[in-house]
This record gives C-alpha cells, structure tokens and sequence, in this order.
C-alpha cells in the first residue's frame, strides 16, 4: 500500500487529469475511433477511473452529470465533496484513502454500492437519502458502536454488508446481532449467510427484534393512516366536496361570530342553534354524498371517453399501417428496379410514377387524418357536451341545497331575534330571573347593540354560505372547461404532430427518390 | 280389474299342484341345444321354491284371464324357461346388484358396460316372443345375450345401484332392434362446435360514428329479390342423397324389443327416460325408434299397459300406480315409490309404541313378490377392462367403421380406431382417426387424412421437446410440418411451421416481447464430398422478427420490427408506433465488410444508415450511438442466426426421434389395471425365479478348497479312510509351506530395504561434504521413505508370525468338517 508509505507526491485532481482519465478509457476500437472523432462530451461518460492517482481532494467532476460508476479508491482524500452534481451515480468506491466522516452524499440518491473500506471513519451517518443502497461495505475502519449499524436498517433493499475490521466486529456474537436485526441480508462480510444461522440469531436477538420491528410497524401504520387520510381528502377535494362531511361549514359560520357564545346563554338560543346545527349537519352529508356520487359518473365518463379516443386512434393507425405496409412493398420493388435500370429516360419515367404514387400514398394519410381528426372533435365535442350537463346538474343540486342553507340561516336568526326581542323587553321591565348573567344582562340592555349583533351574525353567515357555494361552483365549472381545452389542445397537437411527420416522411422519400434522379449531388 | 284378482285367489290353490311339477315342461332339445349341464347350475336355477310356484299359478292365472280379456292383444313374456330349462317369472330374473366398480355408480356406466360387454343374439323370430330367457349371470359368462337379456342385465345393474329402473318389453324399429346403426353419423365424428364466447365489451358512446352510407335503394332490392331463389338452391343441395333411403320395413311395429325405463325420483333423476340397452344410449320417452309398450317390470311388480300405443309411446303416461293405465300382476304389492316412501317414514315409525303390530299389519296385506333366484351378479375388474367379447368390436356407422379395443389388446397402445368414409358403401376412405393410450411416447390421437396426405398428431403433456401437436404430410425433414409446444418451454415456443424454404415461429410471454420470427432460406446444392452425409446446407436470405409493445420505452426506441436482410448485409429496424401518429420511425442499416486478408475493414460511417424518425428531433442522433446500435444488432443477428440453427436441429431431432418412437413402440403397464397387475406379477415371478436361479448356481460353485487336490491326487469319489488321511494332511503340509513362503517373500524384502538403506547411509557418509542442499534434502526424504517400508516390513512379518498357527488351526478344523473327509477323520 503505497499510500501509508507516503513514496508519492499527492496531486491535485484538475481538469486535465480526469481529461486524461476519460481519454484513456476510451477503446482502441472502431467505437472508439468514432467517438474521438465527434469529441467526447464529459456529460455523457458514464464510467470513469481515478484510482491510484494520489488524488488529496474531490474537485473538477461537476460536467459529469450521466456518471454512474466513480472509482476513487486508493487515493488520499480526506474528505468526501464534490459530488453534488452525479445524481446518476450506482456505483461510487472511495476505499483506501484517509476519510473520518460520511457526508457529501445527499445528492447520490440512485447510489446502489458504497465502498468506504479501509478509511477512518468512526460513525455511520448522513446516510438518510441513500433509498437505493444494495451493496455497503465499509470494513477496515474505525467503527466501535454496533448500535450504531442499526441506522443503516432503513435501507430496505441492502442484502450485502461488510463491517470486518472494525472494533465492533471483535464483539462477542456481532455476527448472529447482525443477522437478526438484518433479516433481508444474504451476505455479511462476503460469506453467505446461511439459514440456519439467521434462524438461530433470530432467537437469540428475538425480543429486542420484535421490539424494534414493532415500533417501525407502528411508525408504518401512522404513515400509512395518514397517506389514506390525505389520499382521502384530495378525493373530496376533486369532488369539490372537502370539508362538508359533518359540521365543519356550521362551524366555520359561528367561528369568527363575537357575539353568538353571549347570545348562546340566553334561555331558549342553545336549543335553537343545537337543531340548526344538526338540520345543516344532515343537508352536508347530503350534498357531500351528492358530490361523491357525482365525482365518480364524471370520472366514469372521462375513461369511457379514454378507451374511445383510444380505440379510434389505435383503429385509424391500423387502417394507416395497412396503407403504408402497401406503399413500402411497391416502393421496395421500384428501388430495387431503379438499381438495376441503366437507361436515364427511363429512369425519369419511373421517378415520375414513383412521385406520383407518395403522392398518392400523402394524400391517402392526409385524409385518413383528416377523418380521424374530424371523429376525434365529434367526440370531443360530445364529452363536453355530457361533462356540461353533469357539472350543470350538480351546480343546481349545490345550489339548491346551498339554498336551503340559506333559508335555515333566516329562519334561525327570525327566532333569535324573536327572542332577543323578548329579551329585550324582558330586560327592559327587568322582570328576568337571576339565572341571566350579567354579560347577557349588560347586552340586551341596549336594543340597538342587540340588533346590530343580531344583524352581523347573520350577514356573516349568509356570506360564508355564499362563499362555499361560490367556491364550488366555480371550481367545477373550472375543473370543466380545464379539462375539455387540455384534451383539445392534446388533440390539436396530435393533429400537428401527425401531418408534420407524415409531411416529413415524405420529404424524406423524395429525398431518397432525387439520390436516384441526380446520384451526383 | 278386480274381477281379475278375485279369481286369482280362487283359482290360485289347484293350480299350485301343477307347477310344482312343471320342471320337466321344457324340450330336451332345447336344453342341449343350450349346451348347458345342469349340476353346473346352482339349486335356485334348477328348482322353484313355494312362493315361486305360487307365483307363477298367479301369472298363469293372469295371463289366461288377460287372453280371456283382451284377446286381440298379443301373449305377455311372463315366465320364460331359464338355462336350466325351468319356468322362471321374468321379475326373479332381475337381481338388484351393487358391485364395487365405481365405473358402474351411475346409469351412464352401467348401460355403457351393458352394450359393449354382450354382444347381440338375435331373437329366433323378430316378431314372437323368445321361449327362453337366461339369467344375467350365465349371461356375463357366454357374453352373448338377446335383447330381452340385455335388458334385464342392465335393469339388475341399475336396480343395484338404486335407480327407479324397468325393463320393458314393446316394439322398436329394425335398426334398434338389430342394432343396425348404420344410419346414424358417429358420435365420435361432430366436433363439438366451439362457442365462440362474445367479448363482454360495453358499448361505448364514443366510438366512430358511421359514414353516411350512399346506397341505392334500387339495388338493394334487387338484391333481395335474388336472395329467395339461390337459398332455395342451397336447401336443395342440402337434401340427403338417394341412396341412403331404405325400404320400407314390412315387419315395422311388430318387432319385439326390450329396453329399460329409468323413471324420475331417485338418484336426482329429474325425467323419466329409456335406455336402449344394445347401444346404451339414453332416448327420451318420446323417442321416434319406440313404437309401443307391452308390459313393464321391476323386481317388485309387472305391470301391463293399457293404454293405446298406436302413437308411438310419445304420450305414454308412466304412473305405475295408476290402475286404468297400468294393470299390475301383484295387486297390492309394494312398489319402488312406496319403498321410496317408507324409507323416508322410518324414523316415525320407530318413535311409536306399537311398531310390531303396523309392521305385521303392512305385511298382511298382500302376496310379495320372492326373492331372485339368480345367483350372484359379478362383475370383475377384468372384465370392465377387456369389455368387449375377446376385447374388440367393430360398430358400423352412416359413412363411418368405429373399431374399438381393450387397453393393451394392441402392442402399439391403440384403443378406437374411427374410419371415415367419403361414400355410403365405406370404400374411399377419407380419414383415418385413432386414438391411444398408455403409449411412452404419449400420442394420444392420430388423425390420417387420406386426401390431403397430412398426418396430423396430438401428444400428452409431458414428452420430449414438450410436442403437444404435430402435423406433416411425410415424416421427413424436407417436408412441412406444423408443431406446437406446451407453454412451458424455457424459450416460449408456441408454435412452429416448417416448410422448404421458409419457417415460422411464434412465442407468447417471452421476457424481450418476441412474439414472432419468419425465416426465409435460399437453398444451394452441395456437391463436395464432406456434406454429403451432413443436412443439405441452407442458406439464411431473410430473418423478421416481431415484438410486442413495451410501454416502459418510449415508442420511438421501441423496436416493433426487426429484419436481418442477411443476403444484402443490411438490418432493418421499424420501431413502434407512438400513440398519436402514423408513420413509425425506422433505421435501415449496412453492415460494414469485415476485415478480409486483401482489404482493411471497413469503418462506419453515418452514410451507412438512412433512418426516418418521427417527432421535431433536431439534434441528428450522434455516428457513436448509431454505431453501438448498429455492433449491438449485429451480436443479435449472430444470436438469432444461432438460435435459428438450434430450431432446425431440433426439428430434425424431432422428426428422427418420432420416427424412432415410432419403430419401437412402448406402452406403459399401470400397476391399477389388470393387465399391467398380471403384466407386474409375472415380471416379479420371473426375477424370482432367475434370483433363485442366481443362488442355486452360486452355492454349487462354492469354493472347494479340496478340489485341487483330488484333480491333482485323481481320487475319485467316494473317499477311503487313506485316501482321506493323506488328503488332510497333503493339504495341511501345502498350506504350512505356503504360510513359509510367505514368510520368506517378507523376510526378504525386508532384508532387501535395510541393505538399501545402508547403502544409502554409506554413500552419504562418503559424499557429505560436497553436497548440495537440494541433494540433502533428497537424501533425507529417501531415508524417511526407506525406514517406514522396513518399519512395514517388520510389522508385516510380526503379523504373519502371529497369525500363521491359527490359519493352521482353522484349516485343520475346516478340513475335518468337510463332509467328505469328515467320517474318516475321526479317529
């Protein structure tokens, strides 16, 4: 090991090194030849060898961004950097140098195999992004915790592990602690672990397994409960139903309502606001399974438009193919006739008969996709015809409802007022019983006040109910017009993509054509 | 009705008397002609019982009163003689038999082995009933049967295995009752017509509406105008060829038959229904072929019918129990339904007090019909396995021969040969279908078709190159042949067509998406010496290959197409088609020329491909990619050339391996048929037997340690005491001088090795001082070898030493305990 004899010169690792690095790697070959000829884009190399290089610092690697393996290994590098732009990198070996600490990884997110042998680290970490990793080796270090191993337990597709030469791996039963707590590894320090050994760890190491697996099971289960949870909430919000199961609307109505938990007190308000919520609780599950409903005869029908736009597309490509199956076989024919023609006039004629039929076979497509585009808009058009109906269905079903929200909002604040009008008189011939508060007292003692709040209250609430309504309706009418101007746009472009191929594939055949009519250009 | 049982009763006693006496009422004639001894029969065939003889004074009192009656209607088959000679009631002659075969469980099985293990006696007249009618017993013996035994075998079976079964006795047309079939097509000949299960596919609104047609309307009705007239040309082609009616049948409506009526209510049999017992097919009860009813019976009842039949028996109402269409010769005896009936109502019976007094009560009530007389029904293994009388039959049908064999009757494993015929008269045969079994080469079925030539062969799961089906017109290589692989192949072939000059290959779910490979070959004469032998030499012109759509690809770098234009160096590449285009893009690439002893090779260059890729690609791909495509399509072609001469070999292998099977063909011996039991049994007898063969030689050439002695000695036996005496100690004296021979061979290489050794040592004692280190070790691994093989020695000889008298000794007694020498030794 040359490098603890310190015999060579540690050099910086610039741009003509790894120039130099990546020109060697070349083949002698014909590829080889070819790729020197057109320039070798650093970009595009995907291996490169820099080992034995005496390199002392990471530097001059950021134009390799298509790098999938890296050998760095036998070198004098202290520290890992300088490899934040290899987002592709599989295959990264850093053994045999002078590293203490792991870091410089974040963006290594496709790393598969890591080599850190025979290096100075002391501590697994800044390891969390590496969701890839199969392959880890990192024996002949300084490792001493073997707790500390336990972190890599979140690479779910590790299977080979070196830890030798490491303080820990002297430890009394490191071998059969690994194996229980890595279940899914087949190698561990290049032996196989067997079966049988992996069994037998499994049941010396089984509480502190089951321990650990059924706290990561309870971590999984919140995550997955969450996931489900939000993956619920976006289907209600498409459904433009979010938040309207239960009373959440009533909620939001008397939330920012100053005066409704003073009004509340009064005798009589309580029992009213319980019926009002229960009576808008209902009519929201209502209109919420309306929504949901709906949601899924939209989506219905969106697909059926998607396996029909689909079957169109895949039938006229067929009718195309046979066309164009035709044209090559007669073309094929005419080529090979060409080579063997000699005579100029004659070959004119053919060309000319050759022209005339791609311009027959152009025709023929164009028209094709002409049709087809004609269809296509047809049933576009009837999507949006369907589409509108739904949507303008269910707006009225909002609407209505949304209404009804609204009339139980009047009738509400008709007997609030009733009874703070009662209240009111109550108050004035001070004949009410010492069960009133005096906040209730102070307010009911000037009418005006009372009205006022009375009259906010409402107008608030009126205006919340206004806003989800607009709120949803206005989301679907845009959810509409979205989604038939994004399939026509879709259709547009195939429409351009189409004629410009079909048009570019018959330049192309003119081309070839005119090599025969003047072989000298 | 009534008139009728009361006069049974009256007269029933005097004529008891007669029928006791009755046994000798049958010609001898008859009896010989039967070739049957008497003493071979069991006493209930020979002999009535008491409740017999009453019996049958009932029946004769019924039939002379039914004659009395009716006497426009013909005689009743009431109490035919037996083998025995003797009158039997044609309700003991059925025997409710359960066997232990499962084959027989179900109506299906029995009329099945009914018809195929008898074959037909015809009755002596077709339109008077037979004076005789055997037991199902000595039935199964001869194998040969008329069809009112037919009847009354298979009634015993289905009886036994708890169907509502009858026989019957009417009349049926000629070809049923000669079981002439004829005119009928071969069961095993209508393919059964694959329903072609419609895809469930929702109509879907958005889908291409129609152009408007522009039709006239003209047109369309002169069209229809024509349609009338060419189906009516049609239907006259349909129409059956003349030849094939037949002449009116004089006897129709007369000729007797007998079949078996199953009825419904048992076994989940939901409608009554015939079985015609020489065919053992199922009809309806409306069936055409049955013209008319005599009279029914079970082991029960007999039953006449009364009812009109000039309709055929279509509207034949089957209620047994009903009196004014169904006359009963046993008034009052218990029927099946009752049974059926009385089973179910057991369990309360037993719950009341008095079940002894309803019992008695029940069975006071009428005269039961007697047990059967015929002796046990059975019905071996063997005999389900060999079937047909002498294990083969030949069933002709309308255009069709259907020969049929028992497993292992034929060495190639054939079991039903169909020959069909292109005419009525069976002279031009038109396809010849056999099938087999238990055949190691698992051919199942093979279908000759004489027009076409082609030879078509379909194979069990499981044999060699897992061949499912195989079609040729000649089992030569140059041919065309059709394969078809089971789907577990480790490269996915499906199917194979091979013909001169092209061949076809289809794969399902193989993990690169090939689906299809095409082959075309340019054949060229060899004439040099070394290929003569060798396969003609073929010549790849052209490989395609088709693969299906990965959706992990983008579609522009999805190849759909692949052709190696191996004639003109060139591969063709066309990718698939992206969602929304027409055009596919393509490549067409040159393969540059390979470096040969005159020329460099050549070196590629961009001009060597022309491609046309759809999409606004600006960027030209680079030379780079093009040529690692064009290096990677080129290991392919190398690849696929490969696996192409892999496919001819193996057709050839096929094709030799068949013809092989075919030249010796072997049959697997189940050990669960008897057949392949008896085929087991015999081979163990005969391991047996060679084994103890084996021992008996083995124990006579058992060493003799005397019989060099007396050949040399020329003594011959027997011994005398001197010739023994100096036998023992001739042979002792040889011994002990071998054991000293020995001794000494040892003494001597012993001393061979020390002196060796010693040798040795001197001479490196003498050259010590100049020598090398490798001669020193040389010398030191010498003297190791040298003093373990005299350290050997010296054991060996200890050993010798010790075990010398006691290999003395053991001669000795050996020698004494010789029977030869023995009584002389003892002294």
């Amino acid at each position: 090991m040359s490098w603890q004899c310190g015999a060579a010169q540690p050099i910086l690792m610039d741009e003509e090194l790894v120039q130099k690095a990546v020109d060697e790697q070349t083949p002698r070959d014909q590829g080889g030849r070819i790729a020197r000829a057109e320039g070798i884009h650093l970009n595009e190399v995907l291996t490169i060898r820099l080992d034995f290089k005496h390199i002392l610092k990471i530097d001059n690697l950021w134009d390799f961004t298509s790098l999938t393996r890296l050998y760095l290994n036998n070198n004098f590098i202290e520290r890992v950097e300088g490899l934040d732009h290899l987002a592709n990198l599989t295959w990264l070996n850093l053994s045999f140098n002078r590293i203490e600490r792991i870091e410089g990884l974040e963006s290594l997110r496709k790393l598969e195999l890591l080599n850190l042998s025979n290096n100075r680290i002391s501590v697994i970490e800044n390891m969390d992004e590496l969701d890839n990793l199969s392959h880890f080796f990192i024996s002949n270090n300084l490792l001493e915790q073997l707790d500390n191993v336990l972190s890599l337990r979140k690479f779910k597709k590790l299977f080979d592990l070196n830890l030798s030469g490491n303080p820990l791996s002297k430890e009394d039963g490191y071998s059969y602690f690994i194996a229980a707590f890595f279940p899914n590894l087949t190698c561990l320090d290049f032996r196989l672990l067997s079966e049988e050994k992996k069994k037998e760890a499994s049941i010396k190491h089984y509480l502190a397994v089951e321990k650990m697996r059924q706290e990561e099971l309870q971590k999984q289960q919140a995550d997955d409960a969450e996931q489900s949870r939000k993956a619920e909430l976006q289907l209600h919000t498409d459904a433009f139903v979010e938040f309207l199961n239960g009373s959440n609307l009533f909620k939001s109505m008397f939330k920012d309502d100053p005066e409704a938990e003073t009004l509340r007190c009064v005798t009589g308000v309580a029992h009213l606001l319980q019926t009002f919520e229960q009576q808008m609780g209902e009519l929201c599950e209502q209109l919420f399974e309306i929504g949901l409903a709906e949601h899924k005869r939209r989506e219905a029908e969106v697909n059926s438009f998607l396996s029909g736009h689909t079957k169109l597309v895949t039938d006229y490509q067929k009718k195309a193919s046979q066309v164009l199956a035709e044209f090559e076989q007669q073309h094929q024919e005419r080529m090979v006739e060409f080579r063997q023609l000699s005579d100029p006039d004659k070959l004119q004629v053919k060309i000319g008969h050759c022209n005339d039929a791609i311009n027959q076979l152009s025709d023929s497509l164009m028209s094709l996709e002409l049709k087809l585009n004609s269809q296509l808009e047809d049933i576009i058009k009837e999507l949006d015809i369907n589409i509108s109906d739904m949507v303008g269905s269910f707006t009225e079903t909002v609407q209505g409802i949304f209404a009804q929200f609204r009339d139980l909002e009047d009738t509400y604040h008709q007997n609030v007022r009733d009874i703070a009008l009662a209240t009111l008189e109550k108050v004035a011939s001070d004949s009410v019983g010492e069960d009133m508060s005096g906040d209730v007292r102070w307010l009911f003692t000037d009418k005006n006040m009372v009205m006022d709040a009375l009259a906010t209250g409402h107008d608030n609430h009126l205006l919340k109910i206004s806003d989800r309504e607009t709120q949803c309706v206005t989301r679907v009418e845009a959810w509409k017009v979205s989604l038939v101007k994004g399939i026509q746009d879709k259709e547009l472009k195939r429409n351009h993509k189409c004629i410009a191929d079909t048009l570019k594939y018959m330049d192309h055949l003119r081309e070839q054509l005119d090599e025969f009519q003047w072989p000298d250009l | 009705m009534e008139t009728v049982l009361e006069s049974e009763e009256d007269e029933g006693r005097e004529l008891e008397k007669t029928f006791r006496n009755t046994q000798v009422s049958v010609p001898r004639q008859l009896l010989l002609s039967l070739n049957m001894a008497d003493s071979s029969c069991p006493e209930s065939h020979r002999i009535n019982s008491a409740a017999q003889i009453r019996l049958l004074t009932f029946a004769n009192n019924f039939q002379r009163q039914f004659s009395h009656m009716y006497p426009d209607r013909r005689p009743l088959l009431l109490f035919p003689t037996n083998e025995c000679g003797v009158q039997k009631f044609v309700s003991t002659t059925l025997r409710a038999t359960a066997t232990v075969q499962p084959e027989l469980f179900t109506w299906e099985g029995c009329a099945e082995f009914a018809a195929s293990f008898l074959s037909l006696e015809p009755l002596d007249s077709p339109i008077d009933l037979p004076s005789y009618l055997f037991s199902p017993a000595s039935v199964l013996k001869t194998q040969r049967a008329t069809c009112f035994e037919f009847a009354t075998l298979l009634c015993s079976l289905l009886l036994g295995v708890n169907y509502d079964a009858y026989c019957v006795s009417g009349y049926a047309d000629k070809e049923m009752c000669l079981l002439d079939q004829s005119l009928q097509d071969c069961p095993l000949l209508d393919t059964p017509v694959q329903s072609v299960i419609s895809e469930e596919s929702q109509e879907n609104k958005y889908k291409e509406k129609p152009q408007r047609s522009l039709k006239s309307h003209f047109m369309t009705q002169e069209e229809q105008k024509k349609k009338p007239s060419a189906e009516a040309a049609l239907l006259e082609n349909l129409k059956p060829d003349e030849g094939e009616q037949r002449p009116v049948d004089r006897l129709r409506g007369l000729r007797l038959h007998c079949w078996v009526l199953v009825l419904s209510g048992s076994r989940s049999v939901q409608e009554n229904f015939f079985i015609d017992p020489l065919t053992g097919i199922s009809y309806g009860t409306a069936a055409a072929g049955f013209l008319g009813i005599e009279s029914v019976w079970n082991n029960h009842n007999y039953y006449v019918n009364m009812q009109d039949c000039r309709s055929g028996c279509s509207d034949m109402v089957y209620d047994l129990e009903d009196v004014n269409m169904w006359e009963p010769l046993l008034f009052g005896a218990t029927s099946k339904k009752q049974l059926i009936h009385e089973a179910l109502n057991k369990n309360l019976y037993k719950m009341t007090q008095d079940v002894q007094e309803e019992l008695e009560e029940l069975e006071e009530q009428a005269f039961e019909m007697p047990r059967s007389w015929v002796s046990d029904v059975s019905i071996t293994k063997k005999d389900l396995e060999t079937r047909w009388p002498g294990g083969h039959k030949l069933t002709r049908y309308r255009k069709a021969e259907l020969e049929r064999f028992a497993p292992y009757l034929r060495p190639n494993g054939l079991i039903t040969r169909l020959v069909s015929y292109k005419d009525l008269d069976c002279t031009e045969v038109l396809l010849v279908k056999e099938w087999y079994q238990h055949r190691t080469d698992h051919l199942e079925e093979r279908e000759v078709n004489k027009v076409d030539n082609a030879t078509t062969e379909r194979f069990k799961r499981g044999r060699r190159f897992d061949l499912l089906f195989h079609r040729y017109e000649s089992l030569t290589t140059d041919g065309a042949h059709e394969m078809k692989f089971s789907s577990i192949r480790v490269d996915n072939l499906v199917q194979r067509l091979v013909s001169p000059g092209e061949m076809t290959e289809t794969f399902e779910r193989r993990a690169d998406s090939l689906y299809y490979r095409r082959v075309n070959f340019g054949r060229h004469v060899q004439f040099s010496e070394e290929h003569v032998n060798s396969e003609p030499a073929t010549r790849l012109l052209q490989v395609v290959e088709r693969f299906h759509r990965n959706s992990s690809k983008p579609a522009n770098e999805d190849v759909a197409e692949r052709v190696f234009l191996l004639a003109q160096r060139r591969i063709e590449v066309t990718y698939h088609l992206d969602a929304d285009t027409f055009i596919p893009s393509h490549r067409s690439f040159i393969k540059p020329r390979e470096a040969t002893e005159q020329k460099k090779a050549e070196d590629f260059t961009q001009d060597m491909v022309s491609s046309f890729m759809v999409g606004l690609s600006d960027t030209p791909v680079k030379t780079l990619i093009l040529y690692e495509m064009l290096v990677s399509l080129m290991k392919d072609e190398e690849m696929v050339v490969h696996q192409i001469e892999e496919s001819l070999k193996e057709v050839r292998d096929i094709v030799s391996c068949r013809e092989e099977e075919e030249g010796d063909i072997q049959l697997f011996f189940s050990p669960w048929t008897t057949t392949g039991a008896a085929r087991a049994r015999s081979k163990r007898q005969e391991m047996e037997r060679q084994a103890a063969e084996e021992q008996s030689w083995l124990h006579e050439n058992e060493k003799d340690i005397l019989a060099p002695l007396l050949m040399r000695l020329d003594i011959t036996d027997p011994l005398s005491a001197d010739d023994a005496k100096e036998l023992h100690q001739e042979c002792l004296s040889e011994f002990k001088q071998k054991l000293v021979e020995d001794a000494n061979l040892i003494q001597e290489r012993y001393q061979n090795e020390t002196q060796e050794l010693q040798k040795k040592q001197q001479w490196y004692h003498q050259n010590q001082l100049d020598m090398t280190e490798q001669q020193e070790d040389e010398y030191q691994t010498y003297c190791s070898d040298r003093t373990l093989q005299i350290r050997v020695a010296m054991r060996r000889l200890k050993m010798h030493q010790e075990e010398a008298p006691l290999k003395y000794q053991a001669l000795d007694e050996r020698l004494r305990e010789d029977p030869r020498l023995a009584p002389h030794l003892l002294s």
